[in-house]
């Protein structure tokens, strides 16, 4: 069974006068990493927006996990890292905010996220206190640590300098090989989509249907480094051919 | 160090400049007496039980009238923040209260509650009390919407995520609210002290020592005043910058 099924969706904004997604059509695997990628401002956020409820489709159906006992939903990891942790909360209260019992079974102890991810020393600081690369990594965190089936990412390494940027996608990629969760990112750098997803979906300019998809066969678990491999530049070159398309 | 030396460098040369105006009788040193017969005066005071009396009697409408309209403000403040039709039944009313300037209302509060201390609290609870609604519901009203997608991702009900969001989120909002409130509620107790007939307060006093042409007393107690108004704002700020530490440092 999937992690995540869309039909068909669309949506329109201003009583259908703008349109900005068309019949978009697609599955995430249990366990798999696909990225979304297409022209600014086409629409990608909006379908993570439908995907986690934050807002309704216009027509068509999701397929998403919800949250129930002992189930985590949807974990969502925001573009706005810093806005999206609660500034009043040090970072071990941030990364457990999310938490319910009965946790489930096999979902990690806020205090094995906190180590894993090397937060341990900055575990009592407060967000402001933390650079935006720890802010984010807080973020993963606490999504980490709901044990999703499915998680949600908008752009997650966008904001970063090249130093986090790379240490981000290295973790993602260890966490993706180590753990059972499935991740949709959108990206708007084809690297980064390429560098991290099983799948790279590329979508048209607004109204946004799908164009065509990349399968990335890249060993696991995936890093910076594979950037300089022999098949690289032809990846991208395919994804840049379907975005080229999608421009049309 | 630096912050604070250049602080008292502008101290000391306000001192300097109104101890030349007054010694070169540039204005007559009747009317403005220097700092080096207003210090004196100042010590004088503080060592008569009178002046503790009047400086408690203004504190105690000070203190209780912030906190009535504390209690008040943050109520309203809130309800109006988390339900949009009493928000829109009550904004303009709050708008118009709160641009009436209080003093406006002392001879009706004189004249409804006398001469006693209601009068001035209620004027104080009058003064503050919009100031400290309204800055809380904007503070309510206007969480920072991703943090309200965070919540919702992570399940929160509606409840939860009124006093888990929500509110933390409104608390700078809410404290900067009181900051000004409490400024507007010192001066509008010694105005309503001033003219309100009472025989009691630091207003009170200062209006008496200016009918006895007691010059030297009325500067030394408008100095006090000063000094009042300003270690409450101290101590306000620490107060604040402890509970809300986050607030501009996002």
């Amino acid at each position: 069974m999937n992690s995540l099924e869309v039909r068909s969706v669309c949506k329109t904004y201003d009583e259908g006068n703008t349109e900005v997604l068309r019949g978009l059509t697609f599955t995430v695997g249990p366990s798999e990493f696909v990225a979304l990628y297409g022209p600014n401002g086409c629409g990608k956020s909006t379908v993570l927006n439908i995907i986690a409820g934050f807002v309704p489709p216009s027509a068509g159906q999701v397929a998403a996990p919800s949250r129930g006992a002992g189930r985590g939903g949807v974990g969502f990891i925001f573009q706005d890292f810093r806005s999206s942790l609660f500034p009043w909360l040090t970072v071990a209260q941030n990364i457990r905010l999310g938490t319910r019992e009965p946790r489930p079974a096999d979902a990690p102890s806020p205090a094995d996220v906190v180590d894993l991810l090397g937060l341990t020393e900055h575990a009592k600081k407060y967000p402001y206190q933390l650079s935006g690369g720890l802010c984010q990594l807080t973020a993963i965190a606490r999504v980490l640590v709901l044990h999703s089936p499915l998680v949600l990412m908008d752009e997650p390494l966008s904001a970063l300098d090249y130093h986090y940027n790379a240490t981000i996608l290295d973790l993602l990629g260890k966490l993706h090989a180590d753990l059972d969760n499935a991740f949709l990112m959108i990206s708007h750098d084809v690297d980064d989509a390429l560098l991290l997803s099983d799948r790279v979906l590329v979508l048209s300019k607004r109204p946004a249907r799908l164009v065509g998809e990349v399968s990335v066969d890249l060993p696991s678990p995936r890093s910076s480094d594979l950037r300089f491999c022999s098949e690289f530049p032809q990846l991208r070159s395919r994804v840049f051919e379907l975005f080229s398309e999608g421009l049309k | 160090m630096k912050k604070l030396a250049r602080a008292f460098a502008v101290v000391v040369l306000t001192v300097g400049v109104w101890q030349l105006v007054s010694g070169l009788r540039l204005v007559d040193p009747f009317l403005l007496p220097p700092p080096s017969q207003v210090a004196p005066m100042l010590f004088t005071l503080l060592g008569e039980g009178g002046t503790y009396a009047a400086l408690g009697a203004t504190m105690y409408r000070l203190t209780l009238g912030f906190l009535l309209a504390t209690g008040l403000g943050i109520v309203t403040g809130l309800v109006m923040g988390g339900i949009g039709w009493v928000r829109e039944a009550l904004e303009p009313t709050l708008d118009f209260l709160r641009s009436i300037p209080a003093a406006a209302f002392i001879p009706l509060a004189l004249v409804i509650l006398g001469f006693g201390h209601a009068s001035k609290i209620v004027l104080v609870v009058f003064s503050a009390y919009p100031v400290i609604a309204i800055s809380t519901m904007y503070g309510v009203g206007n969480s920072n919407p991703v943090r309200l997608l965070v919540a919702r991702s992570l399940g929160m009900s509606e409840r939860e995520t009124f006093l888990r969001v929500r509110l933390p989120d409104a608390a700078p909002f809410v404290f900067s609210g009181l900051r000004i409130a409490l400024s507007i509620s010192l001066v509008i107790v010694i105005v309503a002290e001033m003219f309100t007939g009472t025989r009691a307060g630091l207003g009170y006093r200062i209006v008496d020592a200016q009918y006895g042409y007691r010059l030297r007393e009325m500067y030394a107690l408008i100095v006090l005043t000063g000094i009042l108004g300003y270690v409450l704002n101290l101590g306000f700020r620490r107060l604040e910058k402890k509970v809300v530490h986050w607030a501009g440092r996002q």
